[in-house]
């Protein structure tokens, strides 16, 4: 009996637990000479459908060190709701999506700031964030990494070019390439 | 044998564990009027081996803003490095510049570690691990500071003059300045 409710409770903890999916940076679609060790950088997520969170792992090795970098979720779509989690939506005002060119590829886009990767004296930072709860629903996105913080905060520096550039995105290496993320 | 085998790995998890110490913050030490739920938010920290894990928690500060928070250490003379971020603050021969705040003077020398963004509710964390530290006793306190970009990093609102306030203390711990936590470095 012990060993069945040994088995049973694993098995529910398993359940619980969602794998997460690991992404590669590829280099930003404003910056493209900027450093970052590529095969040891990444940004890991993973969905726990029962609470409706997203959890996002954001590493960043050998970057510039002594570094502010600010982590965002660029969504692409027609319309948005106006939060993504606890976290404000950046689109226009009638809550369609914001239309960019970037790499030759123009796309509509809602943009969700999500934190700071603050790097040592290596280059190295890591960030994380639980997001939730979200709405139900298949999101296409990119992750991106800008150098610099301060767009849609207070306290950092400004959001206008030559400003807070994308460095990195993911997956890259064009802007546009999404990844699916769905919450049940 | 299984059982004796679990026995021991449960005691070599128990030793690799070092318990964490929470703390509260206090406001300022230069501004006094930044909201925080006092009640709710904290900074916990814990040492195992030559490593200090600190987590910074803010509940029902400013929505959407950075803080970067950071270690005020009471010295004398400092190293150049903590772990592996660089020290600031210091003077010829690394010593640790006189400050008066609160009433009280004291030499301090910082590390800045990272940087709380708050969400929609005035909400957010940090957590970072720092090491390999030199042993030794510390003499601390824990700060959260009115913006990013203070200490010589690149890309925050002390960047080319942005902000111009963002090395204030907005939240201190323990406090008032100059009251510390001492950690010790085997």
């Amino acid at each position: 009996m012990k060993r069945i409710f040994a088995v049973a409770a694993a098995v529910a903890f398993l359940a619980g637990m969602a794998s997460a999916t690991s992404q590669k940076w590829t280099a930003g679609w404003d910056s493209f000479g900027v450093p970052l060790n590529y095969t040891k950088s990444s940004v890991s997520w993973s969905v726990a459908g029962a609470t409706k969170k997203l959890t996002v792992n954001v590493k960043l090795v050998g970057g510039m060190p002594n570094n502010l970098y600010q982590v965002a979720l660029n969504f692409f779509c027609a319309t948005f709701p106006s939060t993504f989690g606890q976290f404000p939506t950046e689109e226009n005002g009638d809550g369609s999506c914001i239309s960019i060119s970037r790499q030759g590829v123009s796309q509509s886009i809602a943009e969700v700031e999500l934190g700071v990767v603050l790097t040592d004296m290596n280059g190295n930072g890591s960030f994380s964030v639980v997001i939730g709860p979200v709405a139900p629903g298949t999101y296409s996105l990119e992750f991106f990494v800008r150098n610099g913080v301060g767009c849609d905060y207070i306290g950092g520096a400004p959001c206008e070019p030559p400003y807070s550039p994308a460095d990195y995105q993911s997956p890259g290496p064009t802007f546009g390439d999404a990844t699916t993320i769905t919450v049940p | 044998m299984k059982k004796i085998f679990l026995i021991v790995a449960a005691l070599l998890s128990v030793g690799s564990a070092f318990a964490a110490t929470t703390q509260k913050w206090t406001a300022g030490w230069d501004n006094f009027n930044e909201p925080l739920n006092y009640k709710k938010s904290k900074v916990t920290w814990s040492v195992a081996s030559t490593k200090l894990t600190v987590t910074y928690t803010l509940v029902g500060a400013t929505p959407r803003k950075l803080y970067q928070v950071d270690m005020a250490f009471f010295c004398t003379t400092f190293a150049s490095t903590f772990g592996q971020f660089p020290v600031g603050g210091l003077g010829t021969g690394n010593t640790c510049q006189s400050l008066t705040r609160q009433g009280v003077t004291a030499s301090n020398a910082y590390v800045e570690l990272c940087v709380v963004a708050t969400d929609l509710n005035g909400n957010g964390s940090c957590k970072v691990v720092v090491g390999t530290i030199a042993a030794g006793t510390y003499n601390v306190e824990f700060r959260a500071l009115d913006g990013a970009g203070a200490g010589g990093l690149s890309g925050g609102a002390g960047n080319d003059g942005f902000g111009g306030d963002d090395d204030n203390a907005d939240f201190q711990s323990p406090g008032p300045f100059g009251t510390t936590t001492t950690i010790t470095i085997p």
